[in-house]
């Protein structure tokens, strides 16, 4: 069986439930179906994949999906000592969910969320710009739906924690009415041999003056394939602060789709990737500025071992009316060894005049003059290395913002930690 | 005393919707020297940009005539040709443009508008080496780009060497003193005074007093919530520096005392 | 706060003052209108071309017609009809070319006259020696002989393939090989004249070198061919300037520059392109689809590309160095001005082979009016490439709010000593700086041509003294009208 005679048996096995929907989740399940169907997987020949080859994924796709199977305990990650609300899932089917949550808050599993509330459909993309998107919206059965509402505040964290081991569509859908605040991380990880599919979408709403700081690490299995695909709409004064950590999968690709509709939003878009092996992290975004007065920043840190491959592909697209529009992004990548590959493409797209827009491309190693100057000073070279590629780390790690700076202390220690083992593995790696 | 050189009547003005300045008189005649002193946003500013033409500020009321003619339809470059000159507070950066070609490009602009002969690039040089020379403004610095990478004194004292290479008939030098160190000021100082002649009158607009002990003014204007609340001669500058301008902002605004 | 009314229109105006809009009246001798083989064949043809050349020509020919006109640039135009055009025009008479400046007709060299570029060598420039093409012929290349003295040849490329084939042969498609995309594979197909430059080894040309192309037939295409060799430890100074009628239908131009520098040696390599660019309503302009590339195939070779780009309809073009001997160095500077309906899509693409390469990019581009800016560029560094280097910074600028200011760079580093470094801004003309200007006595339009020469003096001061003059006026007039 092809790939893609594959997908598509897997979508015609979807027909029963889709079938048995509400008419709003059918017909939105239908139209994604239809447009998955117009464009099938990607190829290189598609200018948004053309430095990620899929061919680990359209060979998994002709073997059976593997057998899920019970992780006797989540891995450490940087959030497991934070105190949460926990949504607990397994290849995507919610397991378990904390069930004290306070007033004006839901986080529940979206099929019963939509059960209930069919018209939840219209909140969720299904566009046909990825077939990724289309893939997941004609195949997903559930995820999380958190809905904050208006003025709400909440006193921690949610959590998700996806734990992974057979292919899993995943979808979440996060809607914050006006004001309200709220922070969500997410853990994703799964067994180190298996290579599993998962494609999760998120949308996220966020009304007038919403806050949504949003965290995740990506620790799946080093076999995994990870597809993440985030379609955020922010509307006027509304506030995103984003922060990946991408440590896992063997090919991940974490696509951001940015709509900032309303003035004075601001939007931050963050990350670390970390890659040894052969891992290859594609990191794309598109930042559409859509209203005046709106700011966006991006900073990626890619730091590259073995055979990785870093891809960044990031377009800052202003529109006409987006006038006063300051939107900066950079990107930087440390190759750590001789193999290791960093393709960039920082893009902009100015319609509208009064602008200030930036963007920022560099990769290259360590600077010799800073790690000979550490040496000098009697730290052993592994350890050097790892000091500045810690350093070089934290100006982005730095920017978690936090809902406090208490929290973002916090959180940003819980990665700097993270980051700290993988250099230290990474490093005795190297020198053996 | 002769026909009035500046004469505003009830000037009142508008940016970005907000009324800043609101009924402001004010005669300047030819040899005089006038300071405009007051708080911080009474509208100082404002009013040296309504002078120099500046698009984004309305007059709503009220009436500008310089020389006998209304300044207020004119574009910022014929002002700047019929002898307005404008000191920037915050003089502006233009990356790539050389000063001495900036000065150049200025120089013959104004006289082409008047009517008189351009100076050619070598006439331009001797003139501007000139006055730079009384500034201590080398001539490494007038290849740099204008205001590019400049400290603050080095702008300010730019601004000065082009008010020396233009000549202008009225100056408005808005807080030509801020930014600047004790021997910088007596510099800038010193370059101004040396252009005050019978036929020349300038505007000094400052926030305090001690670049009048440089520059000493015939009168002293104090501007406060966008009109002249106060008039007098030097020693209105000095009362101001002993007791500050609490008498002249608005009460919530005082700041408490330890 | 967007550029002032006043501001748009003064940028406007300027889009009226296209130069050298004139028609040459001259009795031509066309090619059949359409393209086919007997087209390629009656090219080869007029030009009593040897057997190999036109095989070379036909393999092209037959090359193009299996493929597809590329589509990724961010320009938009209504389909080329490739049969309606003609691709060999000539002034009459011209099946033996002119000995001397005696036999050229008068009317061409008034014409010449007429666009700054006298071909009386008693009248040149001191110091540049220049080949005029005009349609599809070389009309003269002068300082010949004074050339020759030092070793350098400087003809037309048609006189190449007679007098040098060896190093034709040798070269020709050698950096650009007749299969590399849609527009050169055309162009190796229909090349009609061009300029060919060798100089020999350790010699450093003793002038600046220069081709003037002229586009005056109409519905006619201009497929000129330029190669460039730098023999080892030579230098040599090229430049290229561009003009056409004004005229209400669009016209062809796809060139194909080649440049080959050897061990040590340096080829600066300079443009001014100012072909018609339409008029205010985006009406009739040339389309300019160029390949041009340079190898710098020795150790220590250099070769530095810089380009005015304010004229024609459309310009997809991306000058490149493939850095494949040790230590080479590639250089791009590039000014891409747009008005009213212009499109631009250019760039660079910096390949880097060898060890301790290195390159820089500097591109500033300014649109204005209705018009479309695009920077596109690679930077590669191959896996070899141990110690490369790049540094690029792209600026755009913008004039107005109905026009648009893209970037799109790639960079693909394989090596880890690599150090590549990127950096874009883009933002509109400044109030304040407008302010300041005029507040100076400049009017506005006088402060735009001034901020703007600012904008762009990092790659100004890269062109020669008579050309970078010649560029700083044309920077001002392209954008005459855009503000106020």
């Amino acid at each position: 069986m092809t790939a893609s005679q594959a997908l598509n048996s897997r979508i015609s096995g979807m027909e029963a439930i889709t079938d048995s929907a509400p008419p709003p989740v059918r017909a939105w399940r239908r139209d994604a179906r239809g447009r998955y169907a117009g464009t099938g997987l990607p190829t290189r020949r598609d200018e948004a994949w053309r430095w990620t080859d899929l061919s680990p994924l359209y060979e998994h796709l002709t073997r059976p999906a593997p057998v899920a199977q019970t992780l006797k305990n989540a891995p450490d990650g940087p959030f497991s000592a934070i105190d949460c609300w926990r949504l607990s899932f397994v290849n995507g089917e919610l397991q378990e969910a904390s069930a004290d949550l306070p007033a004006g808050v839901r986080a529940m599993s979206l099929r019963t969320a939509l059960l209930q509330d069919p018209a939840l459909a219209a909140q969720m993309g299904s566009n046909g710009a990825s077939a990724f998107l289309s893939l997941n919206s004609a195949l997903a059965e559930d995820g999380a739906f958190i809905h904050v509402a208006a003025g709400t505040k909440l006193t921690k964290p949610v959590h998700l924690v996806f734990s992974n081991s057979s292919d899993a569509q995943i979808r979440n859908l996060v809607v914050l009415e006006p004001r309200a605040d709220l922070m969500l991380l997410e853990s994703h990880f799964g067994p180190a041999e298996t290579d599993y599919f998962v494609n999760q979408v998120s949308d996220v709403q966020l009304a007038e003056g919403a806050r949504l700081a949003h965290y995740r690490d990506q620790a799946e299995g080093l076999a995994a394939l990870h597809f993440h695909y985030l379609n955020a709409r922010l509307e006027g004064d509304a506030h995103y602060d984003g922060f990946t950590l991408t440590r896992g999968a063997h090919l991940s690709r974490n696509e951001s789709h940015m709509a900032i509709t309303g003035r004075h939003a601001q939007c931050r878009l963050n990350g670390v990737n970390i890659l040894g092996g052969d891992q290859v992290c594609d990191t794309t975004s598109v930042m559409a500025h859509q209203a005046p007065a709106s700011t966006s920043t991006q900073m990626f840190r890619n730091v590259l071992a073995g055979k990785s491959q870093g891809i960044f592909q990031g377009l800052i697209r202003v529109a006409k009316p987006a006038q006063r529009t300051d939107a900066r992004q950079q990107i930087k990548a440390l190759l750590l060894s001789t193999q290791a590959v960093q393709k960039s493409k920082p893009e902009l797209e100015i319609l509208a005049d009064d602008v200030k827009c930036a963007h920022g491309a560099s990769a290259g190693q360590l600077d010799a003059g800073a790690l000979f100057y550490l040496r000098a000073r009697g730290i052993g070279e592994a350890q050097a290395r790892a000091l500045l590629i810690g350093a070089f780390l934290e100006e982005c790690v730095a920017q978690i913002e936090g809902g406090s700076a208490q929290e973002a202390e916090h959180i940003q220690q819980a990665m700097q930690a993270v980051i700290g083992a993988w250099l230290a593995r990474q490093l005795a790696v190297e020198n053996v | 005393m002769g026909k009035a050189m500046l004469e505003i009547k009830n000037l009142h003005v508008s940016a970005e919707g907000q009324e800043i300045l609101r009924g402001v008189d004010l005669v300047v005649n030819a040899g005089e020297v006038h300071a405009i002193m007051g708080p911080n946003g009474s509208g100082k500013s404002t009013l040296s940009y309504v002078l120099a033409g500046r698009p984004g500020y309305d007059i709503t009321q009220g009436s500008i005539f310089y020389r006998g003619e209304d300044l207020t339809p004119l574009p910022p470059e014929a002002r700047a040709a019929k002898g307005i000159f404008l000191g920037f507070q915050y003089p502006v950066e233009i990356p790539g443009v050389a000063t001495m070609t900036f000065l150049k490009h200025a120089l013959n602009a104004q006289r082409k508008w008047r009517g008189e002969e351009e100076l050619d690039a070598m006439g331009v040089m001797k003139l501007v080496q000139r006055e730079a020379g009384k500034l201590k403004i080398s001539a490494d610095m007038l290849k740099r780009p204008v205001n590019t990478g400049f400290s603050g004194g080095e702008k300010k004292r730019c601004e000065i060497l082009q008010m020396a290479v233009l000549q202008p008939l009225l100056a408005v030098l808005d807080e030509t003193d801020s930014g600047l160190d004790v021997d910088a000021l007596r510099l800038v100082g010193d370059g101004v005074s040396a252009l005050r002649t019978p036929d020349r009158a300038m505007i000094v607009i400052t926030h305090y007093q001690r670049l009048l002990d440089h520059i000493v003014p015939d009168f002293v204007h104090v501007l406060s919530q966008g009109k002249i609340t106060r008039s007098g001669g030097r020693e209105l500058a000095l009362e101001l520096d002993r007791e500050g301008y609490a008498g002249e902002q608005p009460p919530e605004r005082i700041p408490a005392r330890a | 706060m967007s550029a002032r009314p006043e501001t748009i229109t003064a940028v406007e105006a300027a889009g009226e003052t296209y130069k050298h809009g004139f028609v040459t009246e001259i009795d031509s001798e066309f090619a059949p209108k359409g393209l086919s083989e007997d087209i390629v064949r009656f090219i080869s043809a007029k030009k009593g071309e040897p057997e190999w050349m036109l095989d070379w020509r036909l393999r092209a020919y037959r090359r193009w017609l299996t493929m597809q006109e590329p589509a990724w640039a961010k320009v938009d135009f209504p389909q080329i009809d490739y049969q309606d055009s003609y691709y060999y025009a000539a002034p009459k008479g011209f099946g033996t070319r002119p000995k001397s400046l005696e036999e050229v007709d008068p009317e061409l060299l008034r014409t010449y006259e007429k666009l700054g570029i006298p071909l009386s060598e008693r009248m040149l420039l001191a110091g540049v020696a220049v080949d005029a093409v005009f349609d599809s012929v070389s009309v003269v290349t002068t300082f010949k002989e004074k050339l020759h003295e030092a070793g350098v040849i400087f003809c037309s490329i048609s006189e190449a393939v007679q007098d040098h084939p060896d190093m034709v042969k040798k070269y020709l498609g050698s950096v650009v090989p007749y299969a590399d995309n849609f527009h050169a594979t055309l162009n190796s197909a229909v090349f009609s004249d061009g300029t060919f430059v060798y100089i020999p080894p350790g010699v450093r040309c003793p002038m600046e070198l220069s081709t003037y192309f002229r586009i005056n037939a109409a519905n006619t295409g201009q497929f000129e061919r330029t190669l460039i060799i730098a023999d080892k430890g030579s230098y040599v100074s090229y430049l290229e300037g561009c003009t056409a009628p004004m005229r209400d239908e669009n016209q062809l131009h796809a060139a194909v520059v080649e440049l080959v520098a050897l061990d040590d040696a340096e080829i600066k390599y300079s443009t001014v392109q100012n072909w018609y660019p339409g008029d205010k309503e985006g009406r009739g302009g040339i389309y300019n689809f160029v390949t041009k590339r340079g190898l710098c195939r020795g150790r220590n070779s250099k070769i530095s590309w810089t380009q005015v780009e304010t004229g024609s309809a459309i310009t997809w073009k991306y000058p490149s160095c493939i850095l494949q001997g040790d230590n080479s160095v590639g250089e791009f500077y590039s000014i891409a001005i747009t008005n009213n309906h212009q499109q631009a899509d250019t760039g660079t693409k910096m390949i880097h082979i060898g060890r301790n390469t290195t390159s820089r990019i500097v591109a500033k581009g300014i649109s204005a009016g209705a018009s479309q800016s695009t920077y596109r560029g690679l930077v590669s560094i191959h896996p070899r490439a141990e110690g490369a280097r790049n540094h690029t910074q792209c600026d755009s600028l913008l004039i107005g709010d109905k026009c648009g200011a893209h970037t799109v760079p790639y960079i693909e580093v394989r090596n880890p000593s690599a150090q590549v470094e990127h950096e874009a801004t883009t933002s509109k003309l400044s109030e304040e700086q407008m302010f300041y200007c005029r507040q100076r006595g400049l009017d506005a339009e006088s402060a735009v041509a001034l901020l703007v020469n600012g904008f762009c003096r990092e790659v100004l001061q890269h062109l020669p003294m008579e050309f970078a003059v010649e560029a700083q006026k044309l920077v001002g007039v392209s954008l005459e009208g855009s503000v106020g």
